[in-house]
């Protein structure tokens, strides 16, 4: 559990603070880079500790995600096969209750980055996964993202014991926002829930939400869902006619295309 | 007019004549195709699909005016209908009507947001013009509302080399 009492050895630039003006759950934010060993961070009512492994000397961060989410962040240092770290936070709540969650985020034996690390695959595309949880008392949070030929997944998980609400996410992406896959899940109260999900681009085909699945420990299957946002898909295609219709029409009146490559757009 | 050797569509119902008239298209009997929708067209005179798959043949045969007349009728009575203006936006290019054409697809893309052919025709176009990241924002669009779709995906790639 995080002490509350004054801030420990480490940079002068940590920073914690809380807004728990918004609900049951305090704001965390805290950011400490880099950390060397153990932290711990107290402004207005909160307290954030990391304490990571010192295998290497990776730079590690601690920082709020949203209102409800504070992330752990461990980057893997070449030739190192396994490190892990935690991040544990308490915050004083305006109605007198506490509220404590703590995250540990472990690497995959074969280095992949952990919680809202992002991976960098061919064709600009990026994965990303997160695991976050509200409350928990005990929370185990990864992801991964491998790559092959044609295949790009990352998968997110959550395991908490006694958690309020755990949600895990996954992501692949470009910069563009050209491929977009993402899917979550979420599970509220239970022991002992884990969750996981996969998006990924598989075969040249892009397999996201509509195949993340969660399941939890118990048996229990839930599936994830696409969001298909046809008015963002239309406004994206507006902006992309008004800006570009003058120049291609400019375009091809200057230099007409044969029938067949008229007909190859519409083939 | 053309020399129809299929029979009027008869007691068959619209439906059937059409799928007829389709199926001829595929097999590259395009003359008998716009017979039989021509017969179709004038049995049917307000149902828009009939136009439009008179105007899909008359574009096969290279008859663009017929080909415009029809898919304009076919928005005139189906004014929704995102398959009309996608089948007017390619009779529009043929006429080297370009920005209308453009504006069509964008039309059909508004009306039909979960049909891929639009995106890619539009896509298509820009990438002609020298466009290539409005070709891209495009497909962006699709794969929005159609997450997944393999053309579009096949497109972006193709497209980002």
């Amino acid at each position: 559990m995080a002490s509350r009492g004054a801030t420990t050895a480490g940079p002068a630039e940590a920073t914690a603070k809380v807004s728990a003006a918004a609900g049951r759950f305090g704001t965390v934010e805290g950011s400490n880079k880099p950390w060397s060993t153990t932290r711990t961070v107290n402004a207005s009512g909160v307290s954030v500790k990391g304490d990571f492994s010192r295998e290497t000397n990776s730079p590690r961060e601690v920082k709020r995600i949203d209102n409800q989410l504070l992330e752990a962040r461990v980057t893997r240092a070449a030739g190192t096969s396994r490190q892990s770290g935690s991040v544990e936070l308490t915050a004083n709540l305006k109605d007198g209750l506490k509220s404590k969650a703590t995250y540990t985020n472990q690497f995959i034996a074969w280095g992949y980055k952990v919680v809202g690390q992002t991976r960098n695959l061919p064709l600009g595309l990026t994965a990303q996964g997160k695991a976050k949880t509200a409350v928990g008392t005990l929370v185990d949070a990864g992801v991964e993202a491998e790559l092959s030929r044609k295949s790009a997944y990352v998968r997110a998980g959550v395991n908490a014991f006694a958690g309020a609400r755990n949600i895990a996410e996954g992501s692949v992406s470009d910069s563009r926002g050209i491929f977009t896959a993402s899917g979550n899940v979420s599970v509220d109260g239970g022991v002992g829930v884990g969750a996981g999900i996969e998006a990924g681009l598989r075969e040249g085909k892009l397999t996201l939400g509509a195949n993340a699945a969660a399941k939890l420990k118990y048996g229990l299957e839930a599936g994830g869902r696409v969001e298909v946002d046809f008015v963002k898909a239309r406004a994206v295609v507006r902006e992309a006619v008004v800006q570009g219709l003058r120049g291609a029409v400019r375009q091809l009146q200057a230099q007409p295309p044969s029938r067949p490559a008229v007909q190859a757009w519409f083939r | 007019m053309s020399r129809p050797s299929t029979q009027a569509p008869g007691a068959a119902d619209a439906h059937d004549a059409l799928t007829e008239g389709l199926s001829l298209l595929e097999q590259g009997r395009f003359e008998e195709a716009k017979g039989l929708f021509q017969q179709v067209t004038g049995r049917w005179p307000t149902m828009s699909e009939g136009f439009l798959a008179l105007g899909l043949a008359c574009l096969e045969l290279g008859e663009d005016a017929g080909a415009e007349r029809a898919t304009a009728r076919a928005i005139e009575l189906a004014p929704t209908s995102g398959g009309a203006r996608y089948r007017r936006a390619e009779v529009l290019a043929r006429l080297g009507q370009f920005e209308a054409c453009v504006q069509a697809l964008g039309a059909a893309i508004e009306l039909s947001p979960g049909e891929a052919a639009p995106y890619l025709a539009l896509a298509r176009i820009f990438e002609t013009s020298g466009q290539t990241e409005r070709a891209l924002e495009v497909l962006s669009g699709g794969l929005t509302a159609l997450p997944g779709e393999p053309q579009l995906l096949e497109e972006v790639g193709r497209l980002r080399g």
